[in-house]
C-alpha cells in the first residue's frame, strides 16, 4: 500500500518536473483575427484576461460595431464633448507622436478618407471612386489639428473626421497581452497576433525567437522586441491598396510588403504602415526598417 | 465462476491499463481506441459480476460499525475530491493531461470541423462533404477516385483555399498524417511536410506552427479572411474560392525522381469555384507539384520526368451546391 501511494507521487512529481523546461503555446480568437502565445518555461495562463481586455479594446475602439467608443464619436457631430477611455487616450497620444515622426503617413483621424474609398469597416458602402472634391473635403477635415483635446476629454471640430486605429490596435493590443504575461510571471515569450509580433526575452536554449517574415524564407531574431508586417495582398480593389496617403487621401499602389522592428508593437504597427505609404513613393521601396 | 472473474479481471485490466496508457503517449489511433471500448466494456462487466458475488461482503462493511464506516468515508471523500480535482482541471491533474501526446502536440493536430464528413465508399473512392452550419445541407462535395489496381491508396489532404492562396479550411486529412508531423507513412518513420509539403506549408502560414519547429512566429499583413468555410458558402456573400487536393503516392520511384521511398513527388490538383446560383460540378485539374514546396511552399509547375504519379488519379468531381433555405 505504501509503495503504491509512494508510485504514485512519484509519477505526479516527474510531470511536473516535465513543466519547467517545456514550451507552452496559447491560442485563441479576438477582434475578428486569431492570437497565439508561446512562452518558455511553463505554468499555467489565464486566457480568460486576454479575453477580457480584446473585448475592452474592441468596445473601445473597433470600427466595425456600432456601438464602439470610436464608432460613436465618429457618429457624433462636430463640437460634441466625449469622455476618452484610458486606451483610446494612450493609442491618441502614441499616434500623434508617430503621425508627426512619419510626416504624416500614418494618421488614424483620416478614417473618413477609408470610409470614402470604401475599405475595412465600410468595405460594403462602396459605391464608386470619389470625385476629387469629396477627396478634398474628407483630406480637410483629417489630421490631428481639427481635434481638440482637453485633459481626458476630446471633441473635433468637424463632423466629418473619424477615427480609425486599425493601423495600430493590434500592435498595442499585443504589448496590451506582453503586460499581462509579465505580471504572470513571464519572461521568456512570443506573441503572435493578427501577423503582428512581439518577442520577449528567449527561445529555451537560444538567446532569441525566430520570426518568419512575409518574403519567402526571411527570417528576424527578435529579443525584447516587435516586428509588424504592412501589405495589400489581402486587401485591395484592383491595383489600389487598402492603405490610404494620408496626405493625398488616396489609396497607395499595390506593392509588396514591408515589416517594422521597433520596441514595442503598437509602434511597429504604426510604423508598418507608415513605411508601407513610404516604400509606394517614387524611388524609395524600403522593405525591412529598424526604429 | 470466482476464478474466472478474478483472472479475466487481471487480463481485461492489464489490457485496458497498456491500451490506456498508448492512447495517452501515442498519436490517435482506431485500433488502441477499438481495444480501449472494447476491454473497458469487459472489464465493466466483470466488475459488475465481482461486485455481484461480494454483496455480503460489501452490505456487511456498509452496515458496520466503527472503523469500517471510517473507512467507506475516507474512501468516499477521496473519491469525490479525485473527481472535483478532476472536474476542475486542478492541480496534478491539469499537469498529468498535459503530459499526454494530445495536449503536448496539439497544435500539430489537424482536425477538420464538425461539418465536414468523409466516407470511404471502397478501396479506391473518397467522398468528402462540407456542410453548413445554417441549413445542414451539403453545400460542397467531392468525389476522389484512385485508378484501379493501386496496392496502397496514395495520402490525400483536401482544403480549401482563398484565391490569394490562403488556407480557409482543412476538409479531409489521411488519419495517418492527422496526429503529429512525426508519422508512420506505410511502414516507415517520416515527417509530414515530406509526403503532403503543399498542404503543410499551408497548415504552417494559418496556424503558426513550423514542421521544422525552427519557427516560432510569424509576421505578415492582416489576414482578412474567415478561417471557416460558412462565409464562402453562402452565395449572398459573393465569395470565391478554390479547393485543392494534394496525392502522394509511395515507393514511386523512377529515372528522373530517383528516392526509393519518396519517389515522385506529390501531385496538386485544384478548380475555381464560385458558390451562388445554381447547383455546378467542376472537375479539378493538375495544377503544380511538391517537388521544391518542402523548401518554403514553391509550387513546381514543370511536369517533366513524372510518370505513374499523373496516373494515380482517375477523377476529381467537386460539387458546389445552393444551400437551402
Amino acid at each position: 500500500m505504501r509503495a503504491a501511494t509512494l508510485a504514485i507521487f512519484f509519477v505526479f512529481a516527474c510531470v511536473g518536473c516535465r513543466e519547467a523546461g517545456k514550451t507552452v503555446v496559447f491560442t485563441g480568437e479576438a477582434m475578428g483575427t486569431s492570437y497565439r502565445i508561446k512562452c518558455a518555461g511553463g505554468k499555467g495562463f489565464d486566457t480568460g484576461a486576454i479575453d477580457v481586455l480584446c473585448d475592452q479594446l474592441d468596445e473601445e475602439l473597433s470600427t466595425w460595431r456600432d456601438d464602439s467608443w470610436v464608432s460613436r464619436f465618429n457618429a457624433a457631430p462636430a463640437a460634441t464633448r466625449f469622455v476618452m477611455p484610458e486606451h483610446v487616450e494612450e493609442l491618441l497620444k502614441l499616434s500623434k507622436a508617430i503621425t508627426e515622426e512619419t510626416h504624416g503617413r500614418f494618421d488614424p483621424t483620416a478614417g473618413a478618407l477609408v470610409k470614402l474609398w470604401g475599405f475595412g469597416a465600410w468595405k460594403n458602402e462602396w459605391t464608386g471612386e470619389p470625385s476629387d472634391g469629396e477627396v478634398s473635403a474628407a483630406l480637410e477635415a483629417s489630421g490631428f489639428g481639427n481635434l481638440q483635446i482637453d485633459g481626458h476629454q476630446i471633441m473635433k471640430s468637424s463632423s466629418q473626421l473619424m477615427l480609425d486605429f486599425s493601423g495600430i490596435a493590434k500592435g498595442y493590443a499585443v504589448d496590451q497581452m506582453a503586460g499581462l504575461l509579465r505580471e504572470d510571471g513571464y519572461r521568456d515569450f512570443v506573441i503572435e497576433f493578427g501577423g503582428e509580433v512581439f518577442a520577449s526575452g528567449a527561445a529555451p536554449g537560444k538567446d532569441h525567437w525566430t520570426i518568419s517574415g512575409p518574403a519567402q524564407g526571411s527570417r528576424l531574431q527578435l529579443r525584447n522586441e516587435a516586428a509588424a508586417s504592412s501589405g495589400s495582398e489581402h486587401q485591395h480593389r484592383g491595383m489600389w491598396s487598402h492603405v490610404i496617403d494620408p496626405r493625398n487621401g488616396r489609396p497607395i499602389r499595390v506593392g509588396p510588403p514591408v515589416t517594422v522592428r521597433a520596441r514595442t508593437c503598437a509602434r511597429a504597427d504604426a510604423l508598418a504602415t507608415a513605411t508601407l505609404v513610404k516604400a509606394a513613393e517614387p524611388s524609395k521601396r524600403p522593405r525591412t526598417e529598424e526604429r | 465462476m470466482r476464478h474466472w472473474v478474478n483472472f479475466g479481471l487481471l487480463f481485461s485490466f492489464l489490457t485496458l491499463v497498456v491500451s490506456g496508457v498508448m492512447a495517452f503517449t501515442l498519436p490517435f489511433s482506431l485500433v488502441t481506441t477499438r481495444v480501449h471500448i472494447v476491454f473497458g466494456l469487459l472489464t465493466m462487466l466483470l466488475v459488475i459480476l465481482h461486485v455481484v458475488s461480494r454483496t455480503r461482503y460489501f452490505a456487511g462493511k456498509v452496515s458496520g460499525k466503527g472503523a469500517s464506516r471510517a473507512m467507506i468515508a475516507g474512501i468516499v471523500l477521496a473519491w469525490c475530491g479525485l473527481v472535483a480535482l478532476a472536474l476542475g482541471g486542478l492541480w496534478p491533474i491539469r499537469q498529468l493531461v498535459g503530459a499526454g501526446y494530445e495536449a503536448r502536440n496539439r497544435a500539430e493536430i489537424v482536425r477538420s470541423s464538425p461539418l465536414a464528413g468523409f466516407l470511404e465508399t471502397e478501396d479506391t473512392r473518397r467522398f468528402v462533404a462540407r456542410k453548413t452550419e445554417e441549413s445542414g445541407s451539403t453545400a460542397l462535395a467531392l468525389l476522389v477516385r484512385f485508378r484501379d489496381g493501386l496496392e496502397q491508396a496514395p495520402a490525400m489532404a483536401v482544403w480549401t483555399e482563398t484565391t490569394t492562396g490562403t488556407m480557409i479550411e482543412t476538409l479531409y486529412l489521411d488519419e495517418v498524417l492527422a496526429y503529429g508531423d512525426e508519422v508512420e507513412w506505410q511502414g516507415v518513420k517520416t515527417l509530414r511536410h515530406k509526403i503532403l509539403p503543399i498542404w503543410r506549408h499551408r497548415y504552417t502560414m494559418v496556424s503558426g506552427v513550423d514542421p521544422n519547429g525552427e519557427i516560432d512566429a510569424f509576421t505578415a499583413s492582416t489576414p482578412t479572411h474567415s478561417f471557416s468555410l460558412e462565409k464562402y458558402l453562402d452565395p449572398a456573400e459573393g465569395e470565391e474560392l478554390v479547393i485543392c487536393v494534394e496525392v502522394n503516392a509511395a515507393a514511386d520511384a523512377n529515372t528522373t525522381f530517383g528516392d526509393p521511398w519518396f519517389g515522385q513527388p506529390s501531385l496538386l490538383y485544384t478548380a475555381y469555384l464560385s458558390p451562388g446560383g445554381e447547383a455546378a460540378y467542376g472537375l479539378l485539374e493538375l495544377t503544380a507539384h511538391g517537388g521544391e514546396a518542402a523548401k518554403g511552399g514553391t509550387l513546381a509547375y514543370d511536369f517533366e520526368g513524372i510518370d505513374s504519379a499523373k496516373r494515380l488519379i482517375d477523377l476529381l468531381l467537386v460539387k458546389i451546391a445552393p444551400t437551402e433555405e
